[in-house]
């Protein structure tokens, strides 16, 4: 813990040194009168890398909302660096699942990623030189640089995941919420996003992230929070992740493949 | 040549032209916006929601565009309305609004004793008639139209795109909807007097569906939509001039011609021109099977061109 504190001197002091940079207290959330999220508490420690796993349906897309202050709670509430989140906060950065975007868009990739810039730029000009020189930065760390000008419809799904990756780059805050980034991509593209998964976090940033898949919540996470509606575990990857305990939670909904740890919820 | 200047000596078809022109500009502008939001069913129906608008504005000898416009305003609002209780769908509400509107206008003007000439000019526009004013007012609007459109370009098109990544970039969404409608409708309302409540439609989807077909650009789609817009515009009223149609209808046909050619034609995505494309590439599916690869010669005899 103490290269963690190392690394986020200031919010350890904000904080008197309880190193929570997000903490949603007593969340719930209902959607008319529909419950989506119930009594979920939940602090968050500067660069940690925590995965929300849950079975679809389970609020994991909501808590992530909830957290970047883009959907106001029903009951409780949300901090930031000790201040309480209301409305969106640029330290916080919520990165979208792939598939809300309209990928039969006439837009190139680099138009894509200068979206992640569109409030604040400049009315009537078209993005200046160095925002332009800034998104293919971000899309070279994403080994996308050499599909800047072509049309987002010829991208695989990977692709799209990198895109949208690279996009977030270019705004990230010290916090990255991201929803589903390791659905419907392909292996090298996974890998890709857990080695800037792990630069990020070299670098002091948090990164939570929805998932529903055991193995990418094993490998790239350090903490597990499963969520079914409410939160029904919070811990190590090696204490969240074992079989009995998953099956506890989300009954009968695990499938496992192989070795525990590689299944899916 | 003089057959081209002919139309122009005539005050009414100098006004129908520069009318044409401004319609086919805005609508080709805001059609783009329309196009990618697949918000066509419900353009058409704001288009004929107005109805009444104009209806109550006629019969009170009030004006005919704020009439509209208000009627669009209070339409796109009910279908939010009606829509946010869940149990109704966006598309079905804009449904029962739009006949329901339609049918009121329709009611309203049926005691009137000039009920078929006042409908017909509704229904169908009344180019002709097109006054100094009129085109002042249609300048004025589209200005108003295209500036707001230039200047939050990049908000309309996040929410266009992604209404989440819009969201959490801290644009407020519901605003730009309404904004949105409200650009819409105006777009709409200046229409309406040159080709009519039923065809107003056609000027908002054709062109930017036709420049879409030709363009992976985004600013490039929205020049050409508005380029293709007033191209077609004029032409429509040349055939008009000559051949004595209707010229809302005759604005239309050229509109939807234009769009048939292009998806037909267009250089590399046209429906003919691609398969084309692709025999020059690959060669003729029978003449040139491979005699080693039975599968592949198969899976070409079956499809007519090759699975790739």
């Amino acid at each position: 813990m103490t290269d963690i504190a190392t690394q986020d001197q200031e919010v350890a002091q904000t904080d008197r040194g309880r190193l929570s940079l997000l903490v949603a207290e007593h969340l719930s959330v209902h959607y008319g009168d529909r419950p989506a999220l119930s009594d979920v508490t939940l602090a968050i420690g500067a660069g940690e890398a925590v995965s929300l796993v849950g079975p679809n349906g389970a609020g994991k897309s909501t808590l992530l909302k909830v957290l970047a202050g883009m959907l106001p709670p029903s009951h409780g509430s949300v901090a930031y660096a000790g201040q309480p989140l209301r409305g969106p906060h640029p330290a916080v950065t919520y990165v979208p699942q792939r598939a809300g975007a309209d990928w039969t868009f006439p837009v190139s990739v680099l138009d894509t990623v200068l979206m992640g810039r569109s409030v604040g730029a400049p009315r009537w000009r078209p993005f200046s030189r160095r925002a332009k020189d800034r998104a293919l930065d971000a899309l070279d760390r994403l080994g996308m640089r050499r599909f800047a000008e072509i049309q987002i419809g010829a991208l695989s799904g990977g692709q799209q995941q990198r895109v949208v990756l690279a996009r977030a780059l270019l705004d990230a805050g010290r916090v990255l919420l991201l929803d589903e980034p390791f659905t419907g991509v392909d292996a090298p593209t996974q890998a890709i996003i857990a080695e800037l998964f792990r630069e990020l976090r070299a670098t002091g940033t948090t990164i939570v992230y929805a998932t529903h898949d055991l193995a990418q919540a094993a490998a790239s996470a350090s903490r597990v929070v499963l969520i079914n509606r409410t939160l029904v575990g919070d811990g190590p990857v090696g204490a969240m992740l074992d079989e009995r305990r998953l099956r506890e939670a989300f009954g009968g909904a695990v499938v496992f493949v192989g070795a525990p740890g590689s299944g899916s919820v | 040549m003089s057959w081209l200047v002919e139309p122009w000596q005539h005050a009414f078809m100098q006004h129908a032209f520069g009318a044409i022109i401004l319609v086919g500009v805005i609508s080709g502008v805001a059609g783009v916006f329309v196009t990618l939001r697949g918000l066509a069913f419900f353009g058409d129906a704001l288009a004929h929601a107005v109805f009444p608008g104009i209806v109550i504005a006629h019969l009170l000898g009030g004006s005919v565009l704020i009439g509209a416009l208000v009627a669009a305003i209070v339409v796109a609002f009910g279908v939010g309305a009606i829509s946010q209780s869940g149990r109704v769908s966006n598309d079905t509400a804009i449904g029962i609004l739009f006949a329901g509107g339609f049918a009121f206008g329709v009611a309203l003007l049926s005691s009137e004793r000039s009920y078929t000439r006042d409908l017909t000019a509704f229904l169908l526009g009344s180019i002709l008639g097109v006054t100094r004013q009129d085109l002042a007012m249609t300048a004025g609007i589209g200005a108003v139209v295209l500036l707001t459109i230039l200047w939050f370009r990049r908000e309309l098109v996040v929410v266009a795109f992604d209404r989440t990544l819009a969201q959490a970039n801290g644009i407020n969404v519901w605003l730009f909807d309404q904004l949105f409608l409200v650009l819409l409708a105006l777009a709409i309302v200046v229409s309406l007097q040159t080709v009519g409540n039923v065809l107003v439609l056609a000027m908002l989807v054709t062109p930017a569906a036709t420049a879409r077909l030709l363009t992976e650009r985004l600013r490039t789609m929205v020049v050409l939509s508005a380029l293709i817009g007033a191209v077609c515009g004029v032409a429509g009223l040349y055939v008009s001039f000559y051949r004595g149609v209707a010229s809302g209808a005759s604005v239309v046909l050229v509109t939807v011609g234009v769009f048939g050619i292009v998806y037909l034609f267009a250089p590399g995505t046209g429906v003919i021109t691609a398969r084309v494309a692709r025999r020059v590439h690959y060669g003729h599916p029978e003449r040139d099977a491979f005699p080693d690869q039975p599968e592949t010669n198969a899976a070409r005899r079956g499809t007519g061109r090759p699975s790739m």
